[in-house]
């Protein structure tokens, strides 16, 4: 049972890597996108703590998966009517400063 | 090797030099023997005053015998100082082999340090430029594909008294919420829980199910929202209802217990958000059409139209109403973040719709909340109006007709200590006294009667079963003590003065309204563990 665990995790990691190197391999961010990403993040940084505990305590960034943030924020979003430019730099901090 | 040749050349003149000494000291000899024996010719030794030619012989014999030893001296000086230098040679031979061993060593080493600079520059580079830190989420995200799952909720357990309603009981509250994302325009939200309590446990319902959707794309400020969701009436039910948001256990009065809005509404939203003016001055709207408010009555849980009955608290199972209803709120943030003001939230709604045939629900209210530090307070004020039927008979139950008018309001201030600024705490109380906040609430709520069939004394979570609460001029002081142990994880503290004023009626179906004196004041008090996940 432990050695089928094992097969399945290392075929699980092996699967991720290669999506994610197969993901790498097919083009870098150029420049200007590092930069755009770089504002988003900077900007939702200083919007976190202040958007959501205009509600409830800020989430620690390291609760969730960054699909889980997807969801979250798209729900988040909605429910606080959160301008689409907030909620994008929002969302670029939680899944990266995690 | 120029070591070599100087160590060779020394050699070589050493060996010379110490060849010529011993000549130089053979011919010195000689030179004495010559003398000596000039000196003997002149003036014969004592001993060989008999035979001097033998004397001579005897004499060369000695010194030939002298160098000849001499000699030998020197080849065996010779001998050694060769085996030095080809030991010397030897290790110098060494030295260079060793020397040329470890230059290809370094040789090596190089290659392979340029070689593995080559690859940490080659990875840094992926890292920087795919992996992360930015592209990684989206990288995970792109592997899981675009539909994905995600399930959140939260957990209350508690224990309330109530001094009037004699309860002292633990009570459970427990919901998930399922979220189901297709794609990037539509996600499935909902809500599923149960209640424990000393009257029972109730079973799992969705208490919302609704579909979030983005026509325009996640850029346009327009979402839409269809099926059962919160109404969002002012604030509370759809962004201060979940225990662990809340920070008292209890609701305010006019979302609560004598809930003067329906919870939820089955139906379509529209709505968004922009910003007008510097980051954080944002200004959003909130429009929709649903099924109408139901009360008891519209239901059947009643046979009679009756003012003062209770809203449908469940829209769940409650939603088949004949009626329409469609509403609106819009609110406003004017403070910008760069003043570092804080954050100040102006509200207004409005709620109207058919509640019974063609008698009309209207409401509207507004309300604000601001959040600078470690304080913060929130407050709503409503006005509902309900128009009655007009019966005839035995349906013209007291009460019945013409229309009736109910206001609620709340506000709450908090505080979190961490504020307060304690230099001499020590390491133990400092971290505790950080998370602790002090809050205090007080709500109301007016309207012409209470149906004596919808007084509760079981308490419930959110309800302490106090049955002061049900009184037409309801009043409440809340106290609270919030230990926050996490930014989602809270132990809640609350003591509750019931305060009713007098005024209103009391209906009982087929009994007399009797009008409502001083009520009697009740305290209550609970402490829950809250957590929301």
């Amino acid at each position: 049972m432990k050695s089928r665990i094992a097969k399945a995790g290392v075929i699980l990691v092996l699967l991720l890597a290669g999506a994610v190197g197969a993901r790498a391999a097919s083009g870098a961010p150029t420049a200007e996108q590092q930069k755009r990403h770089l504002e988003l993040f900077h900007k939702g940084q200083a919007l976190w703590p202040i958007y959501c505990n205009h509600c409830h305590n800020a989430r620690n960034p390291a609760e969730f998966a960054p699909y889980q943030w997807d969801q979250i924020m798209m729900h988040m979003r909605t429910l606080e009517n959160l301008p689409p430019e907030d909620e994008a730099a929002i969302l670029e901090y939680l899944k990266t400063a995690r | 090797m120029k070591c070599l040749n100087h160590l060779l050349v020394s050699g070589f003149v050493l060996s010379t030099v110490l060849t010529m000494i011993p000549l130089r000291s053979g011919l010195a000899d000689e030179s004495s023997v010559s003398k000596s024996g000039a000196a003997s010719s002149d003036d014969p030794a004592p001993g060989s005053a008999g035979d001097p030619a033998k004397s001579k012989t005897s004499t060369y014999k000695r010194v030939l015998d002298e160098l000849e030893a001499e000699r030998r001296e020197m080849r065996e000086t010779e001998r050694k100082h060769a085996e030095e230098e080809a030991a010397e040679n030897k290790r110098i031979e060494d030295l260079e082999t060793e020397v040329k061993a470890l230059q290809s060593s370094n040789q090596q080493l190089a290659t392979q340090t340029n070689a593995a600079q080559t690859q940490v520059a080659s990875v840094q580079k992926t890292i920087n430029s795919q992996l992360g830190p930015f592209g990684f989420g989206d990288r995970i995200n792109s592997f899981l594909g675009q539909h994905t799952f995600t399930m959140t909720g939260d957990a209350a357990v508690g224990y309330y008294y109530s001094r009037q309603g004699n309860n002292s009981d633990p009570v459970l509250e427990f919901e998930v919420n399922p979220m189901f994302k297709v794609n990037d325009w539509l996600q499935f939200y909902g809500a599923f829980g149960a209640v424990a309590g000393p009257g029972g446990i109730s079973s799992m319902a969705p208490t919302l199910a609704n579909m979030q959707i983005f026509p325009l794309g996640q850029e346009a400020p327009l979402e839409l929202v269809g099926g059962l969701f919160d109404l969002p009436f002012g604030d509370f039910y759809e962004n201060q209802s979940p225990p662990w948001v809340n920070p008292f256990v209890t609701p305010p009065l006019m979302y609560g217990a004598e809930a003067i809005e329906p919870p939820s509404a089955l139906g379509l939203q529209a709505r968004g958000g922009i910003q007008w003016g510097g980051l954080g001055q944002d200004v959003d709207y909130t429009v929709w059409g649903d099924s109408g408010p139901s009360f008891e009555s519209t239901t059947g849980v009643i046979g009679t139209p009756v003012i003062g009955e209770r809203l449908n608290t469940l829209t769940g199972t409650n939603i088949a109403t004949n009626g329409k209803g469609f509403g609106g709120r819009f609110r406003v943030f004017p403070l910008p973040i760069a003043k570092d003001l804080g954050r100040l939230e102006l509200e207004a709604s409005t709620y109207n719709g058919k509640w019974l045939d063609g008698n009309w629900f209207n409401s509207w209210g507004v309300g604000y909340a601001y959040r600078v530090g470690a304080f913060r307070t929130r407050g709503e004020w409503a006005q509902t109006y309900r128009q009655m039927p007009s019966l005839t008979g035995a349906a013209a139950y007291p009460g019945c007709c013409g229309h009736e008018n109910r206001q609620g309001w709340y506000t709450m201030l908090a505080y979190s200590l961490y504020g307060i600024p304690h230099p001499n705490l020590g390491d133990w109380l400092e971290p505790r006294f950080d998370k602790t906040e002090l809050l205090v609430r007080y709500s109301g709520v007016n309207q012409r009667a209470i149906l004596t069939s919808d007084i509760m004394n079981e308490p419930t979570q959110g309800f302490s079963g106090s049955p002061s609460i049900f009184s037409p001029h309801a009043r409440e002081v809340a106290l609270g003590l919030d230990y926050w142990i996490q930014p989602n994880i809270v132990w809640q503290n609350e003591v509750d003065f019931e305060l009713p004023r007098a005024g209103g009626t009391y209906f009982t179906i087929g009994a007399p309204a009797s009008p409502v004196g001083a009520t009697t004041n009740d305290v209550a008090a609970m402490t829950q563990f809250t957590l929301g996940f």
